[in-house]
């Protein structure tokens, strides 16, 4: 290998390691497909060039007439809607689904509440039963307000469970009314937020279209 | 306003249909395609620019590859348009002369079909 193909292997490597980074706040399928397409023009480009005007300035010039690595991610997801392809979009569809919605918050506040009033009743009548139950909501409390997928489940399982237990053994029209309006203050709210427990994946053209990919080696 | 930025975006924003034109007529290598986008001075290409387009419109269905052996050099890979693509294509053509013909309206110059 002599002097300029060093030089040139250096910047062209060097090149595509930009890109490559540029490239890496992208989250698309055919990246790699890029850095080869580049890395076969580079080639292609040196090859027209005579030898003996393959000077260290000339390829440089080759390289800088590739254009900034940052244009390629903005080319390869330019389009608003895909560009939530774009791993900063990621990170922020990530931050919102942390903030807990209003509608939670009125599930878990209900539930506490619940659980509250099952923790007095447990404890001037003496019922493990009651305890349990306070127990057992106390703990539901805690992983819903840390946005645990299971306490979701477990919660509207448990609610499901009380309402239709409520329908068929409640004795006393009273206390029956009672207890499904309790659920129903936590299970509407929990039904509204199924979305922050589980967020939808952005469907894609590209994604749609990823059957139609050709191979090209 | 940023007029420079705007010429950016704009420009940008009409590469894919250049590219498709371009291949709606015949299959390219990418260098080939380039030094032809190259001729068009106002879309101001650069050498690279074209790769990340023929990617996403080949993962969106409307160009396909394949990479050839070339007697002369290193492998080519050829960008062909597929049916989808000239669809596509055929809907932004018409879509660009409603823009002009808008646009020349606003500008107070006769529009495409008073020409």
């Amino acid at each position: 290998m002599n002097e300029s193909d060093a030089t040139w292997e250096e910047l062209k490597s060097d090149y595509l390691r930009q890109v490559e980074q540029a490239l890496d706040r992208v989250d698309h399928p055919r990246k790699q497909d890029v850095l080869e397409d580049l890395g076969r023009h580079l080639e292609l480009r040196l090859e027209e060039l005579a030898p003996e005007a393959r000077t260290a300035g000339r390829l440089k010039q080759l390289i800088e007439e590739m254009g900034p690595p940052e244009e390629y991610a903005e080319l390869l997801a330019p389009d608003g809607a895909s560009r939530a392809r774009i791993m900063l979009d990621v990170e922020k569809r990530n931050q919102t689904r942390k903030a807990v919605p209003l509608a939670l918050w009125v599930a878990i506040v209900a539930l506490g509440m619940i659980a509250v009033i099952h923790l007095m009743l447990g404890v001037r009548a003496g019922s493990t039963a009651l305890l349990t139950a306070f127990l057992l909501e106390a703990i539901l409390t805690v992983g819903l307000a840390s946005g645990q997928k299971w306490a979701y489940i477990l919660v509207l399982v448990f609610s499901v469970l009380a309402v239709l237990a409520t329908l068929v053994r409640a004795r006393d029209f009273q206390q029956g009314l009672m207890v499904l309006v309790g659920d129903a203050i936590v299970l509407l709210p929990m039904i509204m937020c199924t979305g922050f427990f589980f967020p939808k994946r952005q469907r894609t053209v590209a994604s749609s279209n990823a059957g139609t990919r050709r191979s090209t080696g | 306003m940023n007029l420079d930025n705007w010429r950016t975006q704009l420009r940008k924003g009409l590469l894919d249909l250049c590219v498709l034109n371009f291949l709606a007529g015949r299959e390219y290598y990418g260098y080939d395609l380039v030094q032809e986008l190259k001729k068009s001075h106002a879309l101001r290409i650069r050498e690279g620019t074209v790769y990340p387009i023929l990617a996403r419109l080949e993962e969106d269905g409307l160009v396909i590859s394949e990479v050839r052996p070339s007697n002369t050099g290193p492998p080519r890979k050829y960008f062909k348009i597929t049916a989808e693509g000239r669809r596509a294509v055929a809907e932004m053509n018409e879509h660009w002369d409603w823009v002009e013909d808008a646009i020349r309206h606003s500008m107070g110059k006769p529009s495409g079909g008073e020409r």
